[in-house]
């Protein structure tokens, strides 16, 4: 209890810095906000009345205690581009990420464990073999390709998919998952490999280990030897890289969703830098930054359940 | 250096012809699927793909091209712009001028209603008016206005504070019900389509005005405008059909599509494209180095390049479309001359060339694409260019509001009114990118606008062009081609000499 309260402090600690560090950034960098909303046919009057509209010509101390105010009260502004709250805006595309990573966990997981046992146990042998070529020719596909590769499959040839009629699941969850199957598996290709790898390596590590040939030795099957006792050693590396893979999804796959027409959390960051909305892109950055945080917080929670030594160690 | 830009163009050629030879060739279909033998029929809908989401849909807020050619559907001013260029009246039946020019009175159209219903008021028109001068703000082309008055029921008076035989123009400004506060999220018009919903970053949904004032129109009951924020992508979702029309698409694209399943329509995107210089530039304050770049560029190669040659190529900051004022004689004055370019060059003192830097807002490719082939050209006469790609914010606060740097690739719009294509040109404007400053074009200018009449006011806009060229103020490049693909069950689409994709006269074929 003591340790999720401490790291819950840390979590809070953490945000507000990375709130301060976002205001500082967007302040420094070029462009403003007015100006690209408004382009090159403006008025110079037009331009002064929306920056002074947005408290832009606020000192940046100023601006930021009042966002910092009303933020600890779940107040995180309008967008300027949209003019609606900030919070529905990103609320209804975090569930469309969610989804989206839900997804593409299935499409990792259930491939990628059995193969990667799998290849363990053959190691060596041609089935190994095949699945190490496959592996590295799919890891060798970037996301957006193997998107654009996927639409043009599914969409122009096939005639089964139909790019860009993406519904958001809050409003018909049937039809979302079913647009949503082709973006989840353009985002599990390569992590499927990924995965599969690091199981097969950390596999054959354990079992060259005394404790599985012990184990095998006092009467143990080969089978059970890998699967009941290699195996759960060999996760504790692939939790490790699937806290960092999970962080990555649910912040956003930017270029699968931007590839997809998909509406989820990396699109919306990318129009909110490129216009400047400032209220959109803080907020979106605590987003990533709480997720990442609490996945890391959840991985090491699962090291415990998978190694009773770091259940026992003191806190 | 040119043998490298000659064996790129040699592959392209290749490709092309090859991709070409697939395609099935497309030489057929260029002026447009406009063919007035079909009789346009009611009903149906259409998906039009665009690759910006929308900035904001109050009217009054001038907004960028994209979303203006959208919410041209929606609202419309006492007047409105026809695809030929002329101003036709659309809210207001008819309209007198004063003698003097200073008095506009505008009768109400009868019965014209908006779309939620309400009949439009004399006092909606002065409301809309008022509201659009004061977000405009004094610098405005509206800042002529010096009052509007609703004379009775029917009749509304604009009285200006100076003679402006331009300001028609500006009367294309939306009419808006005073009764709806918040116009930006609840738009209300008196257009061809209604609007029915909008999803921030997805889509526009409008639905067809069954009061619409012209009759027959609109033929599709609904309208789609879906954001689809990749090029690549919105053209699978093209070649899927998923999505009936889009614009802007590549000439490589446009040899792509089916010529069977597609149409490809072919207009023009009223833009004054070109390679701009800061003439406050150490070497650009030269004119005889402005001028040596001008004669550099070839704009055929570029035209050839990028536009398979169906661009129209310019000389001066006003584009063909906008015909009357078109200054023909000043398009050839910087022919593709890079021995002269090279004498001028040393004339000035710039024997061995010089550095230069060209700032490119990145994510438009064909000013980046422009950028590339101009690099090249420069290198010929020993110019030694570099591209600086930029995002779009960094260049609108860098390029155009502080003007720190030394050349840029862009494309400035306009309107129906001559004077905006040539008004950032004044030495005092803020939105003179060039820094441009001549106290002959500044007088010019505003006897042009001043201009009593109709001939005298032709004269003197082409008088102006002339002067920017022969300033060499920088080197104008095309009104790039639209090239616009739609499927083949989709008829009747209409380009316009300004921003405006308009729907009303589409149909669908089935």
């Amino acid at each position: 209890m003591k340790y999720v309260l401490k790291r819950l402090a840390s979590l809070v600690i953490t945000l507000f810095f990375i709130s301060l560090v976002t205001f500082i950034a967007f302040d420094l960098i070029p462009g403003d906000s007015a100006l690209t909303s408004l382009g090159t046919n403006a008025t110079e009057e037009q331009i002064e009345k929306l920056r002074e509209e947005r408290g832009l010509n606020d000192p940046l101390s100023q601006r930021y205690l009042k966002w910092l105010s009303r933020a600890v009260r779940g107040d995180f502004g309008d967008s300027y581009q949209y003019k609606i709250p900030v919070t529905e805006l990103i609320g209804k595309r975090a569930v469309t990420t969610l989804l989206l990573a839900l997804m593409s966990f299935i499409f990792i997981y259930v491939p990628a464990i059995p193969l990667g046992m799998l290849a363990a146990k053959f190691t060596g042998k041609w089935q190994d073999r095949i699945s190490h070529v496959g592996s590295q020719v799919i890891m060798a596909i970037p996301p957006f390709f193997m998107g654009i590769l996927l639409t043009a499959l599914f969409g122009v040839v096939l005639n089964i998919f139909q790019p860009g009629n993406f519904v958001f699941p809050t409003d018909d969850l049937f039809k979302s998952l079913r647009y949503l199957v082709l973006p989840a598996i353009a985002i599990a290709l390569p992590k499927i490999a990924m995965v599969m790898k690091y199981l097969r390596n950390s596999v054959l590590e354990e079992t060259g280990k005394d404790y599985i040939k012990n184990a095998v030795a006092s009467g143990s099957t080969k089978k059970t030897a890998l699967w009941r006792h290699a195996f759960k050693n060999a996760m504790i590396p692939v939790i490790t890289f699937s806290t960092m893979m999970i962080g990555e999804i649910l912040s956003g796959s930017i270029v699968v969703e931007q590839v997809f027409s998909v509406q989820g959390i990396g699109r919306l960051m990318i129009t909110g830098i490129s216009m400047r909305d400032y209220p959109v892109i803080t907020a979106l950055v605590l987003y990533v930054a709480a997720i990442v945080i609490i996945i890391n917080m959840l991985g090491d929670f699962a090291y415990r359940l998978v190694d009773p030594r770091l259940r026992r160690q003191k806190l | 250096m040119k043998k490298r830009l000659l064996s790129i163009l040699l592959v392209t050629c290749v490709f092309a012809a090859a991709l070409t030879g697939c395609g099935g060739g497309k030489q057929g279909n260029g002026s447009g699927t406009d063919l007035s033998d079909e009789q346009p029929t009611p009903g149906g809908s259409v998906k039009v793909g665009m690759t910006q989401d929308l900035v904001s849909l109050d009217p009054h807020q001038t907004a960028d091209a994209g979303t203006r050619s959208v919410v041209f559907n929606i609202y419309e001013g006492l007047v409105k712009p026809t695809s030929d260029g002329q101003l036709v009246p659309a809210v207001a039946e008819d309209y007198k001028i004063s003698e003097d020019g200073m008095t506009y009175t505008f009768t109400l159209r009868d019965g014209i209603k908006f779309h939620n219903g309400d009949p439009v008021t004399t006092n909606d028109i002065v409301y809309s008016l008022k509201r659009y001068a004061e977000i405009q703000g004094e610098g405005s082309a509206f800042s002529v206005v010096e009052d509007v008055k609703a004379v009775d029921d029917k009749t509304v008076e604009i009285h200006l504070n100076s003679k402006n035989t331009e300001f028609m123009p500006q009367l294309t400004v939306a009419i808006i019900p005073e009764s709806v506060a918040d116009i930006g999220k609840t738009p209300v018009g008196t257009g061809p389509f209604k609007f029915t919903a909008y999803t921030p970053g997805q889509k526009l949904e409008l639905s067809k005005n069954e009061d619409y004032w012209v009759e027959g129109q609109p033929y599709l009951d609904s309208v789609e405008f879906s954001i689809i924020s990749d090029m690549e992508t919105a053209f699978l979702q093209l070649q899927s059909k998923t999505i009936d029309i889009l614009n802007y698409l590549t000439i490589d694209q446009t040899e792509t599509l089916k010529s069977d399943e597609f149409n490809i329509v072919n207009g023009s995107m009223n833009l004054v494209h070109g390679l701009f210089l800061n003439n406050d530039y150490e070497p650009f304050t030269k004119l005889e180095v402005r001028q040596a770049v001008c004669y550099a560029i070839n704009r055929d190669e570029i035209n050839d390049f990028l536009f398979g040659g169906a661009s129209r190529l310019i000389g001066a900051p006003m584009v063909p479309t906008i015909a009357r004022f078109f200054n023909e004689d000043v398009v050839d004055a910087y022919p593709h001359d890079p021995h002269k370019a090279k004498e001028l060059l040393k004339e000035a003192g710039y024997e061995d060339g010089f550095d230069l830097t060209i700032s490119v807002a990145s994510s438009y490719s064909q000013h980046v694409a422009t950028a590339q082939i101009i690099v090249e050209q420069l290198k010929e006469i020993g110019i030694n260019a570099k591209i600086e790609q930029i995002e779009w914010s960094s260049w609108l606060q860098d390029v155009y509001q502080d003007r720190k740097y030394e050349a840029t690739v862009v494309g400035f719009d306009g309107t129906l009114a001559p004077s905006s294509w040539l008004a950032r040109y004044r030495s005092d404007s803020s939105k003179n990118i060039t820094n441009y400053k001549s106290e002959e074009f500044d007088a010019a200018f505003d006897a042009a606008v001043a201009a009593p009449d109709d001939e005298q006011k032709d004269e003197a806009y082409k008088e102006l062009q002339k002067i920017i060229s022969d300033d060499a103020v920088s080197a104008y490049i095309e009104d790039p081609a639209d090239f616009v693909g739609t499927t083949k069950r989709v008829g009747g689409y209409k380009f316009y000499p300004t921003s405006a994709w308009d729907l009303s006269t589409v149909y669908v074929k089935e």
